[in-house]
C-alpha cells in the first residue's frame, strides 16, 4: 500500500519541512537546502524517500530539476482519515448505547 | 487527481439510543469514544478531547501538562439534531479547514447518524495551482497514526 510508505516518509520531521517548503511551488534542491537547516546532499535523501513514497515528483525545467508536491498524496490521506471516522464512529456508537442503557 | 479525493467522505451508523442521548455523547462526552491514543496531536501525553465554550464551542485537545491544540470551531449546532464543525487538528484557526457535519435522525427506536467530512475540494483545487499547503495539519497527525499502527 502506498500510504504506508508516505506514512513512513512523513514520520521524519525534516522531510515534512521538505513538503513544507514545495507547499509554495516547484523548487530546485539548492532552493530546499538553502531554506533549511540541512545539507544539499540531505535533502536529496530526504526528496528520494519522498519521491518513492509518491508525495512529490520531480520534472527538468531547461537546466534545473524541480520538485513538486504529488497531488495524488492527498488521496491517500483521505482514505487513511475514513478508517479513522469509521473507527471513531463504532467507539462512538457503543459509548451512546451504554449510556442509553444507564438511563433506562 | 482523482474524483475519489474530491468526494465528501459519509459515514452512517446506527445507534440503539435516543437522538438526544447520541447527540450528548458526542458532543459531550468525547473523550469516552475518541480514539484519542491513534488520532491526537499529543498521543500518549494527550489527555482529553472535548467541545469547549470559548469564544464559541471549540474542539479542544488537552495534554496532561496543560497544553491545548484546538481541532476545529462549531459552525452551528441543533441539540439532538445536528452539529457541524471545521476541522484543522495541528493547524492555525482558518488555515484551509475542511469540515464535518453531524446529523441525528431517529429511526425507530434509536438514531441514525451521518458524517460528512467535507471540504477536500478546495484543498486539491489549491493543490492543483501547486501553492497550497501540503500538510494542513495531516503529517502531524498521520505522524501519530504510524506511530500507533507500529505499536
Amino acid at each position: 500500500m502506498a500510504y504506508a510508505h508516505a506514512l513512513q516518509a512523513l514520520g521524519d520531521p525534516t522531510r515534512r519541512a521538505v513538503l513544507e517548503e514545495l507547499r509554495d511551488g516547484p523548487r530546485a534542491v539548492g532552493e530546499l537546502a538553502a531554506r533549511l537547516p540541512v545539507s544539499r546532499p540531505a535533502v536529496s535523501q530526504h526528496l528520494r524517500v519522498l519521491k518513492e513514497a509518491g508525495l512529490v515528483t520531480e520534472r527538468q525545467n531547461g537546466t534545473r530539476r524541480l520538485y513538486r508536491v504529488e497531488p495524488d498524496g492527498l488521496a491517500e490521506l483521505r482514505e487513511y482519515l475514513e478508517g479513522f471516522w469509521e473507527e471513531a464512529l463504532a467507539n462512538f456508537k457503543a459509548a451512546a448505547e451504554r449510556e442509553e442503557g444507564r438511563k433506562k | 487527481m482523482t474524483v475519489t479525493v474530491t468526494e465528501m467522505i459519509r459515514k452512517e451508523i446506527f445507534v440503539d439510543a435516543a437522538p438526544e442521548t447520541a447527540f450528548r455523547v458526542f458532543t459531550e462526552q468525547v473523550s469516552d469514544w475518541w480514539p484519542l491514543d491513534k488520532y491526537s496531536i499529543y498521543l500518549e501525553e494527550a489527555e482529553t478531547v472535548a467541545f469547549e465554550d470559548r469564544d464559541g464551542w471549540r474542539l479542544i485537545e488537552r495534554a496532561k501538562d496543560g497544553r491545548e491544540n484546538v481541532w476545529g470551531e462549531v459552525l452551528e449546532y441543533e441539540v439532538a439534531s445536528r452539529v457541524r464543525f471545521t476541522w484543522h487538528p495541528g493547524r492555525d484557526i482558518g488555515d484551509e479547514p475542511t469540515e464535518v457535519e453531524v446529523t441525528f435522525t431517529a429511526d425507530k427506536d434509536g438514531t441514525i447518524v451521518v458524517l460528512e467530512h467535507s471540504g477536500w475540494e478546495s484543498l486539491s483545487a489549491k493543490r492543483r495551482e501547486g501553492r497550497v499547503g501540503y500538510d494542513n495539519g495531516w503529517p502531524a497527525v498521520l505522524e501519530r497514526f504510524k506511530q500507533s499502527a507500529e505499536g
